[in-house]
């Protein structure tokens, strides 16, 4: 913590190495988030683009508070996918959980891993959960947290985080299993 | 309590089988650990990893390449940390405004001269700490160099180095450094462009008053007069092997304003987070010489030249300066072969994931020297020959 301290207050003063850095560590694992929580690779581009701009804009304002940085980039990226449903709401889109065909795969398949699940079948999965337990999908599975940082991002004890873990993962089982795609028998709930 | 004590026991179970499955352990080897609890565990631990497997996606080279790209530009254009009365400017070198950034290089850079780091600095890569002090160098350079062949010069030289850097950091696998240097690169080919452009009208310009004013007087006294007329040429260097600067100090100074070293009104200024350092306003006191030009050449009539404007010496004196513009023309195409060359062999032994990075520092290098600078036809040729599509290039 003590060299992520040093690091940041580097970029606080717009060192370009220090900013880099940042950057670079937490760029993947922001996309993944994004990505397995509105389940559009291409919308999560643009979205983890801003995420970085706007972190950039604010960093001068950022204070510890002896959370990781990164805690703080998710909560930008989590405002930001906030303010992107809202608007997608607002134009009437079908939401991703209604009746529609899974997205095809992306042109550049050759990038990605060997899968049992697409990405868009695990984010249409998620949208079944409660907030809390997709955000704790997110962040273990797709940002790879441990317990501790999920914690520290969602303001939650460890213990609390195990028990969503526990939850999130046997309700995904329950949707993801076959035949049961897109008629997930766990009730919908929206409070967190 | 029985039931909420077993459901905690049950959830750490989950998590510490969990951590050791996606650090790559054997499900099955794992669930061994836990008899009591395999069956529940099973299908718990298969559909964490393949929700994992799902979720580890890697963003498109091309987004990745684009996004660090805009995020570097956004760096630079971020407002400069200083007191209050400063205004919104492009940030320099360290972090500095551009003012204060090439105040602070010349003292550097005079500091460092006959120390050798400048010298050593010339070879340091972006990773390098003494890699600012090439920066810092290589704008003291333009600085001190007055014509705008000689710019112009001068940032063919420097966007060498970058295409050589680029290489470098392809091999290392640095492609947001890369991303840097592209940035740069294109900052140096707009300028390169306007400066090559201007040299063109300048070598036109001053060929036209020569052979103007020899026609008006008439006299071979005029001719000396007008022969001084600096019609600068490019100085046509050999398109070298190395590609950084010869190994001489940054001339001396000698003259400079003289300047008092103040610090910036503090009570004024907000404080600085914890652990950081204020960093002064200093004017330091320097003394500049500017060198002698190094690229400017008379061009003289050839022996005997006949003033008779039909005549076929002048013809041929006149033909100079646009043979200056065929030497100079032809000094950038080789370079930019040159680099072209040097960047497909890179792109060649590239990682799929670097190829995008330095496909973009190819792009810049056929547009940014322009297609007209060189045989269209070899730039064609090479591209074809690494298996690259024109249109990816060219759009």
């Amino acid at each position: 913590m003590q060299d992520e301290q040093s690091l940041v207050r580097r970029a606080q003063q717009l060192d370009q190495a220090a900013l880099t850095q940042l950057y670079e560590e937490n760029f993947d694992r922001i996309y993944r988030y994004i990505v397995l929580k509105i389940g559009d690779r291409t919308e999560a581009e643009d979205l983890t683009q801003q995420v970085f701009l706007n972190a950039l804009q604010s960093i001068a304002s950022y204070k510890s508070k002896g959370l990781p940085f990164s805690s703080w980039l998710y909560r930008i990226a989590h405002n930001q996918i906030v303010d992107h449903l809202r608007k997608v709401s607002r134009k009437g889109s079908v939401p991703l959980d209604e009746s529609l065909p899974i997205p095809d795969p992306a042109p550049d398949m050759e990038y990605e891993v060997e899968m049992k699940f697409e990405i868009e079948e695990v984010a249409m999965a998620a949208k079944k959960l409660t907030k809390a337990q997709q955000e704790v999908i997110s962040l273990r599975f797709a940002s790879e947290l441990s317990i501790t940082e999920c914690a520290q991002v969602m303001h939650k004890s460890e213990g609390a985080i195990k028990a969503l873990q526990h939850s999130a993962i046997a309700a995904l089982r329950k949707i993801l299993s076959p035949g049961q795609m897109l008629a997930a028998e766990v009730p919908e709930v929206t409070n967190e | 309590m029985n039931n909420r004590k077993d459901k905690k026991e049950l959830f750490d179970i989950l998590d510490e089988a969990l951590d050791r499955v996606l650090k790559g352990e054997d499900i099955n080897s794992v669930l061994a650990g836990y008899p009591q609890h395999a069956d529940e565990l099973e299908p718990l631990l298969r559909t964490a990893v393949d929700t994992r497997n799902a979720a580890s996606i890697k963003p498109r080279p091309e987004f990745r390449q684009r996004a660090a790209l805009e995020f570097q530009k956004a760096i630079q254009q971020m407002p400069v940390k200083a007191g209050p009365a400063a205004e919104k400017h492009p940030r320099g070198i360290f972090g500095w405004g551009a003012a204060w950034s090439a105040a602070f290089a010349v003292v550097l850079v005079v500091l460092l001269s006959g120390t050798g780091v400048v010298a050593a600095a010339s070879q340091a890569m972006p990773d390098n700490p003494l890699y600012s002090v090439k920066l810092a160098t290589e704008s003291m350079q333009l600085v001190f160099t007055p014509s705008e062949e000689g710019k112009a010069e001068l940032i063919s030289k420097f966007n060498d180095r970058r295409v050589a850097e680029v290489v470098n950091m392809a091999e290392k696998g640095m492609a947001t450094e890369i991303s840097v240097l592209n940035a740069r690169m294109t900052d140096n080919m707009n300028r390169m462009s306007g400066l090559t452009e201007g040299a063109v009208n300048t070598i036109m310009d001053e060929q036209d008053s020569m052979t103007m004013a020899t026609f008006n007087a008439g006299n071979a006294e005029s001719v000396e007069q007008n022969t001084a007329l600096k019609a600068p040429v490019m100085t046509t260097a050999a398109a070298p092997e190395e590609t950084y600067p010869p190994q001489t100090p940054v001339p001396a100074a000698t003259r400079t304003p003289q300047a008092t070293t103040t610090t910036s009104p503090a009570s004024t200024q907000s404080p600085a987070p914890a652990g950081t350092q204020h960093v002064p306003v200093v004017t330091p006191t320097i003394t500049v010489e500017l060198p002698e030009p190094t690229t400017t050449t008379i061009i003289e009539p050839p022996p005997g030249a006949s003033l008779d404007r039909n005549s076929q010496n002048m013809h041929d004196f006149k033909a100079n300066g646009d043979d200056k513009w065929e030497k100079l023309k032809g000094h950038l195409s080789e370079k930019q072969i040159k680099n072209l060359r040097a960047l497909l062999a890179a792109y060649q032994n590239a990682s799929d994931e670097m190829k995008p990075s330095i496909l973009q520092t190819i792009k810049i290098i056929v547009q940014g020297y322009g297609l007209s600078y060189s045989n269209s036809s070899d730039i064609f040729s090479l591209l074809e020959a690494y298996g690259i599509p024109l249109d990816q290039i060219l759009n």
